[in-house]
């Protein structure tokens, strides 16, 4: 048997090198940020000297020429120094030099971008412009970013370690600006639309913010598609972008499309039958929630296609994460209903605020029992053990667990409340009314916790029904392979006995005396993995003991053997080392 | 046979157990709607009592209504006051929690709700305690310290 390579040993100065990059990253972060700090105070004072009457401020100036004469060589110095090590491969693709740069092309990116963006809306406003600060800034910074990307994308060094993270990170950061300012200016401009101009007091023209938020939009808009499609952050099939999918165009998405869905319908609800509140008041959060739900839905549905193109796993997530964000604002909606219903039975001194809570609690159970309904398809659950998927129990446990632990706190405010009613002088009323909002999270978290805990527990059965009973008496396999190297992988028959005893632990050892490796790979009549995992399986059909021997090839070789403890000691995982080579 | 009823049978339960809690969630929503809508207003208080008093103040300052808010409070309140609150959320709901009566005071503890339009899922409501001190003047009950969120008053300048 060709055992293989040991693995190299590390090297004696891997610790040292590490404590090397780690200081000499970390240095040059601090002095490249120094440096454009100087820099950016320098220009900002050229472009000043136009307006400014009187200078003064002689310790800004010794501030800013200390770190761009001091900073700004030392850095370049610094940088030299790295770039020349770089052309090395090891040092390229060790862990400081990606996380420096995944670091600084992060920073210099927000920074940029904000400064550049900040300097296109100062034209927008009826003040005199403010543009020296963020024009200095946004020069310095967008040459760092463009620097660093010249270093990410070298044709001679390229790096390609945390690739991944920078386009994820740029893309996110440009999703939410860019949904964010959008929402801001759709709901200024239905605002506009749906109240007047009138209602926002102020001394500029209506369409001002407006644009101003479109140029925030458009920008944020520009970074997420250059680091989404051009520099291919929807490419990448790492865990990373699912995450990624999975939390913010999914969840962050959907709550924001929810929430201003629930919002629309409860504003509407109030206008018919709650309309206590001046009409200017009432209509208020309409427009951002108009703006709230497009823009959401709009980022939910296309990261929804966006994982319905990727992997199964990452489907299947979206799925999940869509119905509990729906869950949730159901079953509080359910809260809000109960909490209107005991307000109404208490007699309040003064006020009422009834309706207005109910419409509330209506208003959420409306939007998201339907989108519950419709993601979690609760009448076409599985019924057979094949139709589980992997996930859903994760998600049944998460629910009931959450749901457990909000029904505890409510327990104990209710409880608290409730000694105090008893022990205090305090009326019966109020303490209705101090409870009813713990109460309505209690009897929603209970309809949760009820239904799936009923559909955990009829999962398992299923699972149960469909497991033959040995599969979990079997604790332990010691698999001794004696298949020649390149017929039967060890490892994947290992895995598939593991599988076909439903989590048993394998220990592998490979045979290291004639009877495995005498014989040349190409006379082995050995079997296929599968059909050895199978042969494996048929064996230890019926065997109940909790450990087992399993000794498997050279060629159609098989036995089984059921150990034992012997003399009332247990029996040890693996088999007492004789002339084995290794586990 | 059995083997496949039993199946049949564990595959509808859930389906049971659905329909139990759509029809529970139905039934609070009907019943919600139908007392929430018939409820009329708080039954008054004697007015002679404190808490009558306390109730007759509080409806004035939730309606915003400071002129008959001010008729409720001591010449002291009045001189001591500094105007109206008008603070986020606004008192929406007021609740009697418990009244000490003695000769020529009485405290009046309440639980105040201030509820805002904000939150994702419906607008949110906020609780806490206060008390009203009251003192008898001339027979009747005046409130001399309310609850901040509960101030109301028009400020009366200093004559020179």
């Amino acid at each position: 048997m060709t055992a293989p390579a040991a693995s190299a040993a590390p090297a004696p100065t891997s610790g040292l090198a590490t404590l090397r990059r780690l200081i000499l990253y970390v240095l040059l972060f601090a002095l490249v940020v120094i440096s454009a700090s100087g820099l950016q105070g320098l220009l900002e004072r050229l472009f000043r000297t136009a307006s400014t009457l009187v200078s003064g401020d002689v310790a800004g100036l010794a501030l800013s020429l200390a770190f761009t004469l001091i900073g700004g060589p030392l850095a370049l110095l610094l940088w030299w120094f790295v770039w020349r090590r770089l052309d090395d491969e090891s040092e390229r693709r060790a862990p400081g030099w990606g996380l420096y740069l995944t670091g600084m092309y992060t920073v210099s990116l927000i920074i940029s971008t904000t400064s550049l963006l900040n300097l296109a809306t100062s034209f927008i406003d009826s003040h005199e412009s403010q543009w020296p600060s963020p024009l200095a800034n946004g020069i310095v910074w967008s040459a760092i970013w463009w620097w660093h990307r010249w270093m990410w994308k070298h044709p001679r060094k390229p790096s390609s370690h945390l690739e991944d993270v920078r386009a994820v990170v740029g893309s996110v950061f440009g999703l939410l600006l860019g949904a964010g300012a959008a929402i801001a200016a759709l709901g200024s401009l239905l605002d506009v639309a749906i109240r007047g101009s009138a209602a926002a007091a102020t001394f500029e023209p209506w369409w001002f913010p407006v644009l101003r938020s479109v140029v925030w939009a458009a920008g944020g808009a520009v970074v997420w598609w250059w680091h989404w499609f051009r520099e291919g952050g929807r490419r990448f099939q790492t865990g990373l972008v699912d995450v990624t999918i999975i939390a913010v165009g999914i969840f962050v998405a959907g709550i924001t499309a929810l929430g201003g869905l629930g919002v629309i319908l409860f504003v509407l609800l109030r206008l018919a039958f709650d309309r206590i509140d001046p009409l200017n008041d009432l209509l208020e959060p309409l427009a951002p929630a108009i703006a709230a739900a497009a823009i959401g839905t709009l980022v939910w549905r296309y990261h929804r296609m966006a994982s319905v193109s990727r992997s199964t796993r990452t489907r299947r997530a979206s799925l999940l994460v869509t119905s509990a964000v729906a869950l949730a604002a159901a079953a509080s909606g359910v809260g809000v209903v109960v909490n209107a219903l005991l307000a109404a039975a208490v007699s309040p001194l003064a006020g009422g605020a009834t309706r207005t809570l109910l419409l509330g609690g209506l208003s959420s159970l409306v939007v998201g029992a339907p989108v519950w309904w419709l993601a979690w398809k609760p009448r076409h659950q599985p019924r057979t053990a094949e139709d589980i998927p992997p996930g859903r129990r994760v998600y049944l446990v998460a629910f009931f667990g959450v749901s457990a632990v909000v029904a505890l706190i409510t327990l104990l405010v209710i409880g608290y409340r409730l000694f105090e009613f008893l022990l205090g002088d305090v009326t019966g009323g109020s303490l209705l009314d101090r409870v009813r909002a713990p109460l309505g999270l209690l009897v929603a978290a209970g309809l949760v916790a009820g239904y799936h805990f009923a559909l955990w527990r009829h999962d398992r059965k299923l699972l149960a029904a469909a497991a033959p009973t040995h599969k979990r008496i079997i604790e332990r396999v010691t698999l001794v392979s004696g298949y020649p190297p390149g017929s039967v992988d060890p490892e994947a028959l290992a895995r598939g006995i593991a599988d076909a005893t439903g989590g048993a632990k394998v220990t592998t050892w490979l045979r290291a005396d004639d009877g495995g490796t005498g014989l040349p790979p190409s006379a082995a009549l050995a079997p296929g993995v599968e059909e050895a995992v199978r042969q494996v399986a048929a064996a230890l059909e019926g065997v109940t003991a909790h450990q087992v021997l399993v000794v498997a090839g050279p060629e159609d070789r098989l036995e089984v053997i059921p150990l034992a403890a012997a003399g009332g000691a247990p029996v040890l995982g693996g088999p007492v080392p004789g002339r084995v080579l290794r586990p | 046979m059995d083997d496949t009823a039993a199946k049949e049978r564990t595959a509808r339960r859930p389906d049971r157990i659905l329909l139990t809690l759509v029809g529970v969630v139905v039934l609070l929503v009907v019943v919600a709607l139908a007392v929430v809508f018939t409820r009329g207003e708080p039954a008054p208080l004697d007015e002679a009592s404190p808490a009558g008093v306390v109730q007759r103040y509080s409806k004035a300052v939730v309606d915003g209504d400071t002129n008959t808010a001010q008729s409720y409070l001591t010449e002291g309140a009045k001189s001591r006051c500094r105007g109206t609150y008008s603070g986020e959320p606004a008192p929406a709901r007021v609740v009697l929690i418990s009244t000490t009566e003695r000769t020529d005071s009485a405290t009046v503890r309440v639980s105040i709700v201030r509820s805002s339009q904000g939150g994702p899922f419906g607008p949110s409501e906020y609780e806490m305690e206060d008390s009203f001190s009251l003192l008898k003047v001339n027979g009747q009950w005046k409130i001399d310290q309310p609850p901040y969120p509960l101030m109301a008053c028009t400020v009366v300048p200093v004559k020179q």
